[in-house]
């Protein structure tokens, strides 16, 4: 989506979504062929044109022998107007990392901290109707040049004055390292 | 004899410095739901890292 469409010259200013839940985890214990189920979250949508909030994106997650041992949530959508015209900022989604009763071992975890959508709150005129979503170290927030967010990132909070949508989440990712 | 131990143990080590320069690195990236196997050759001490990433919330329109 391109840059321009979402400006204000009113004040009015549309805050981003959250960045889904991030972060690393590793773990020993496995045995060869054993299996790791993979949930891969989905973004959520931007609000469409007419004043309408987002959604919240899905988590992602692994799960060993039933229990889910890394759960990473969705990030918020940016939802309805707070004060006057100002709405309010999608939340970032939160990590968690477990072995649980699996018999695994959680070796190390780090909790990436994602960001929650950007907010602002000054009354001011010209462009910034348009606020970024919430960012985490692996992918992107939206943005005014690009709605949409990619890797878990919120999408753009949107404001125009020709009826386009707000920013897209971007869809989660699992990624699984290891050394044969 | 002892010639033979000491050809038995360098040829040991020789393998032991095979093996260790033989093991790489792998990355399986899930952009979509599946299952992650893991593989043969994978002993109890191995170490498997996970990077899990949410989906992100949507942006309102006002």
């Amino acid at each position: 989506m391109g840059a321009g469409s979402c400006d204000s010259t009113t004040g009015s200013i549309a805050d981003g979504g959250g960045s889904g839940g991030a972060g690393l985890a590793s773990f020993k214990g496995f045995s060869a062929s054993d299996t790791v189920s993979i949930t891969v979250g989905s973004g959520g949508s931007g609000g469409a044109a007419g004043g309408n909030n987002g959604s919240n994106g899905s988590s992602s997650k692994a799960t060993y022998s039933g229990t889910d041992i890394i759960v990473s949530s969705g990030g918020g959508a940016s939802s309805a107007a707070l004060h006057g015209s100002i709405s309010s900022a999608g939340s970032a989604g939160t990590f968690s990392a477990s072995a649980g009763g699996t018999g695994l071992t959680l070796a190390a975890s780090l909790d990436y901290q994602s960001q929650d959508g950007l907010a602002t709150r000054a009354m001011v005129t010209g462009d910034l109707g348009t606020i970024p979503g919430g960012g985490n170290p692996l992918g992107h927030a939206g943005t005014y040049s690009n709605h949409d967010g990619a890797l878990g990132g919120g999408g753009l909070g949107c404001f125009s004055q020709s009826s386009v949508a707000g920013g897209n989440g971007g869809n989660g990712v699992v990624i699984v390292t290891w050394v044969n | 004899m002892r010639n033979a131990f000491l050809t038995t143990v360098a040829l040991g080590a020789i393998c032991l410095g095979s093996a260790a320069f033989a093991a790489s690195l792998h990355t399986q990236v899930f952009t979509s739901s599946g299952t992650f196997t893991v593989p043969v050759g994978a002993g109890v001490g191995s170490e498997f890292q996970f990077i899990v990433i949410g989906g992100g919330g949507g942006g309102r329109q006002l």
